[in-house]
């Protein structure tokens, strides 16, 4: 078990509205997908991953549909709407001034 | 959204696909099934997560909106108690003035399905009310083609004679039949008048008000058959109306007409006015066809009585049009003048919630990175609008019952209220609504502003927002506040000029330190006129004698009181036209009363002692407008003949008489009506209701005035209830009283209005200075002249200043017109009020704007720089 950082509950979003760019997905592939791409280093709790999702849907981020999965089950995969693609591209944006801003604080205080 | 059941297959699936992974990975089935569920977490726990995050959860969500926001607002409690304040103000007085309004305008009457209720009266050839005569009356009662039910009323006073207790007068309506259940009501007590009462010779009774049964019975459980000890002889209490009931201005005892009116009105259609009707339209009749049918009958009458009811004609309106209609345009003037402070407050208020937004901008940010949703936000921001606007609407509660004694207090005397000021429910609803129409703007505001600007922002230079968009919002919420400011000085400013053309009309006699005192000659002894006339002749000889009196008189009726005598004239040698028959008003007096009420002589001769004794040559004396109507001038009037028909003399006509003399006019009415025709007769045709006057030397002292004619009145004659003196300065005051109290609300309302767009602008400029201090410090570190920049903010805020007052101007001159009806003197256009008022608000706008002008041209350039 790694000792992963705990995600705030922003970032959360901003990571899951980024995988969803990416494909549907249903929740599991969500959070597998996650630990891929991260090296292993983010690691959502399974539990805060799922109100996550009902909540972001129900802000009009992304859409739900029933679906057959890969392995031949039902289940329910998660898309991006239009108004979360436009919801990913501000919230990544500040994302990214904040990130700077705190590598230049922590630059400046050497 | 999801069922439970497919919520659960959700997870469910979430979990399978984790434990068919770590069998992949070569854990055996028992071990993965409890990795994967520790990994998960409580199921029954995600699944109530999820399905609350579903849901608005809108109350725990609400609750911790309200918490947040009384935590935020009392972490600036300076702003909070401002913002309060100013709310409860502005709500608090916007409740009193709607309660005046409900109590007087919207509650319904104390009768059944009010709605529904007419008042009739009849008009002369010059559209004079003359009331009804009893044979017309009858008549319109018979008609039932748009009536289901009609009766009729006349006031009068009783004397109450009770031993060991002082004589009171008690105003008295007389009914006739078929009047209570024409209202449709019923008494709390008892019951009404009988068809063996409502007769002529009908045993004497009396219907008591709940106000009178406490005041004079001390609301004893059998008042139901006691005696009532009257002038007349006792009355026999037959029922109590119920609390609340009205019928008649304060009036207190109701009794059957016919037993009080002689029998020779009863069949006199031709002189003897005087009762009104009040009728009941059937269900699905209009008003103006109820109109209609009333035109035609009075039409029918004046075909079939031509030499009396010619030229006479029913006049009809609501029931409530009567009772209010002269103070309705008063009234919505003044609740329209409270609104608009109210919005002048809320537009001060959107500054401050503006300005504060602005400096929360970074806290917005903060929490946005942090993971809260926009929506969250808003709703939070709105919720701190709403708990504002509620504390604000609980202060203006507060205010309200505070205030509300004191406006009941301050009401005239003949305000035509319908029951006490108090908060009812129409009153609590309405002030509710005004404070959630304030709360949601208040809301709107700073979302406005919060989500128009981005929010994420996290390190901005210069740490203040000026962004164009802020200031603007700033500039036209001054832009408002002066418009608005500027409407309601300039009906204030209209209002004023109005009082000053009321107070400066010349009134026809001299009102300066008058004393008045009616007196009632209401036993048998004073029937036969001459004892009347001697009974004045006395009182005015006694009453002279007091120290202090420069002359004393008596007259009927006194001008400026509800009194009023109307008569028809013939003058001698003048045939009057068929259609129109010549009428006029008179009085009678004594033969010092011009003299004692300074009214000029302007042809022949005042009166004598020698006109006012009993079995003289009959004379009389006119007024110049009545003289002027029938001969060219005055002097042409005096030695010619004429006679006089009224009905306070019985059915006969005064034996034709000489005029004698020619004095001014005198407004008798009011100062902004016109003076009536009138005719004057000596004392030997005295009333015997008349009205003592003294003029006094210098300003009287009022208790002693008043014990020295308590003891004149009681030597005189014990048995007459012993008047009260009043001052005639008062009464006449009276005659305007209620457009003088709204002319004193408005000048409030707009003294406030001023103060608050003067603080509005004063706090904005100083705000707008202060935002672009640091730009101030640059140009005066590069060599700008201070002046300049002061001029700069100065003349910003004429800018706006003119903006406002040209859309306030506009505003006015639409507005103007309901308070038409209100105006004297002045046209509702007026341009000298409308200048002088700009010119005030101009000037005020200039000094608000100095201070920060001068605050911002004299920062130190360093500071100003430095402050970052």
């Amino acid at each position: 078990m790694n000792a992963s950082p705990d995600l705030l509950p922003g970032t959360l979003d901003l990571l899951v509205l980024k995988i969803l760019a990416l494909g549907p997905r249903h929740g599991y592939a969500i959070a597998r997908r996650l630990r891929q791409i991260s090296d292993t280093v983010l690691e959502v709790r399974q539990g805060s991953l799922y109100p996550a999702l009902h909540r972001l849907e129900r802000q009009g981020w992304i859409r739900a549909k029933w679906q057959v999965s890969e392995t031949g089950r039902e289940a329910r995969f998660y898309s991006l709407s239009a108004a979360g693609r436009r919801q990913l591209a501000r919230e990544a944006a500040a994302w990214e001034r904040m990130s700077e801003a705190v590598k230049l604080v922590l630059a400046a205080a050497e | 959204m999801p069922t439970r059941d497919r919520l659960r297959q959700e997870l469910q699936s979430h979990l399978d696909l984790r434990i068919a992974e770590l069998i992949a990975d070569g854990v055996d089935a028992e071990s993965a099934r409890r990795i994967a569920a520790v990994e998960f977490g409580g199921m029954a726990g995600v699944e109530q997560e999820c399905r609350d995050a579903r849901r608005w959860h809108r109350l725990a969500d609400f609750l911790a909106d309200t918490r947040f926001a009384l935590r935020s607002l009392r972490r600036s409690p300076g702003f909070a108690l401002v913002a309060v304040l100013l709310l409860g103000l502005g709500i608090g007085a916007n409740t009193v003035i709607f309660s005046l309004v409900q109590a007087t305008l919207l509650r319904p009457l104390p009768y059944a399905n009010d709605s529904r209720l007419v008042w009739l009266t009849e008009v002369d050839g010059q559209g004079a009310d003359q009331s009804f005569s009893i044979p017309d009356f009858r008549d319109f009662q018979a008609d039932r083609t748009v009536f289901s039910s009609m009766g009729g009323y006349r006031d009068l006073s009783l004397t109450i004679t009770a031993a060991g207790r002082d004589a009171q007068q008690v105003p008295t309506r007389i009914t006739m039949p078929e009047t209570f259940e024409t209202l449709g009501v019923a008494p709390a007590r008892g019951r009404l008048f009988s068809a063996r009462e409502q007769q002529a010779n009908g045993p004497p009774v009396v219907i008591i008000s709940d106000r009178f049964w406490h005041s004079y019975f001390g609301a004893e459980a059998g008042v139901v058959g006691q005696a009532l000890p009257t002038s007349r002889g006792p009355l026999t209490v037959v029922g109590v109306m119920p609390p609340g009931f009205v019928f008649g201005p304060k009036v207190d005892l109701w009794a059957p007409y016919p037993q009080y009116v002689p029998a020779l009105y009863l069949q006199d259609r031709a002189d003897s006015f005087i009762l009104y009707g009040v009728a009941r339209l059937k269900p699905g009749v209009s008003l103006a066809a109820a109109g209609n049918a009333v035109s035609a009958l009075s039409h029918n009458l004046a075909a079939e009585y031509p030499k009396s009811n010619a030229t006479v004609r029913a006049k009809m309106m609501t029931l409530r049009e009567q009772l209010t209609g002269n103070i309705s345009a008063s009234l919505w003037m003044v609740f329209g003048a409270v609104n608009l402070v109210l919005l002048i407050v809320c537009a001060n208020l959107a500054n401050l919630l503006l300005v504060r937004a602005a400096a929360r901008e970074q806290e917005m940010a903060v929490r946005i990175a942090i993971g809260a949703g926009r929506g969250r936000i808003a709703r939070q921001l709105f919720a701190e609008g709403l708990l504002l606007a509620m504390l604000g609407g609980g202060a203006g509660l507060v205010c309200a019952v505070a205030a509300l004694p004191a406006l009941t207090a301050a009401l005239p005397a003949n305000f035509p209220v319908l029951g006490p000021l108090t908060l009812n429910r129409p009153v609590l609803a309405f002030s509710f609504a005004v404070a959630a129409a304030a709360g949601l703007a208040f809301s709107l505001i700073p979302l406005v502003f919060n989500f128009r600007e981005q929010l994420y922002p996290v390190l901005k230079q210069g740490g203040r927002h000026s962004s164009n968009r802020g200031l603007r919002a700033h500039a036209s919420l001054v832009v408002i506040e002066v418009a608005l400011a500027m409407t309601l000085l300039a009906g204030a400013g209209l209002m004023l000029r109005t009082m000053q053309a009321l107070n400066r009309v010349a009134l026809g006699f001299d009102s300066a330190r008058l004393v008045t005192a009616t007196v009632s000659l209401s036993s048998t002894a004073y029937r036969p006129v001459p004892a009347r006339a001697r009974y004045f002749e006395q009182l005015v000889r006694q009453a002279g004698a007091l120290p202090g009196v420069e002359s004393s008189a008596v007259v009927f009726p006194l001008p400026f009181t509800t009194q009023i005598a109307g008569c028809f004239i013939a003058i001698e040698g003048r045939v009057p036209a068929a259609n129109a028959p010549q009428t006029s008003y008179y009085a009678t007096v004594n033969a010092t009363y011009f003299q004692t009420m300074r009214i000029p002589l302007v042809a022949g001769r005042a009166f004598t002692a020698a006109d006012d004794a009993m079995g003289a040559p009959p004379v009389v004396v006119i007024d110049r407008g009545l003289a002027e109507k029938y001969w060219h001038s005055p002097a042409q009037a005096v030695g010619r003949r004429m006679e006089m028909f009224t009905q306070d003399f019985g059915h006969g006509t005064v034996p034709p008489a000489t005029i004698v003399g020619v004095v001014g006019e005198v407004k008798s009415e009011a100062a902004d009506k016109d003076a009536n025709l009138e005719v004057y007769t000596p004392l030997n045709m005295a009333n015997g209701f008349m009205t003592l006057v003294l003029r006094m030397r210098a300003r009287p002292d009022a208790e002693a005035m008043a014990a020295a004619l308590h003891t004149v009145f009681r030597r005189l004659d014990p048995s007459l209830v012993v008047p009260t003196p009043h001052a005639m300065s008062e009464i006449v005051a009276q005659s305007q009283s209620i457009r003088q109290q709204s002319m004193w609300l408005l000048e409030i309302f707009a003294g406030a209005a001023l103060l608050l767009a003067g603080l509005g602008i004063y706090g904005v400029l100083s705000y707008m200075a202060q935002l672009r201090r640091r730009e101030f410090g640059i140009r005066v570190a590069l060599g700008a002249e201070p002046a300049r920049l002061t001029r700069g903010i100065v003349a910003h805020s004429v800018k706006l200043t003119a903006i406002g007052l040209a859309i306030g101007t506009g505003a006015a001159l639409v507005l103007s017109r309901f308070l038409a009806t209100l105006l004297y003197g002045v046209t509702r256009f007026d341009p000298l009020t409308l200048i002088s008022v700009a010119l005030v608000l101009l000037i005020s706008a200039i000094a608000a704007s100095l201070i920060p002008a001068l605050r911002a041209s004299t920062a130190d350039p360093r500071t100003a720089l430095q402050a970052e």
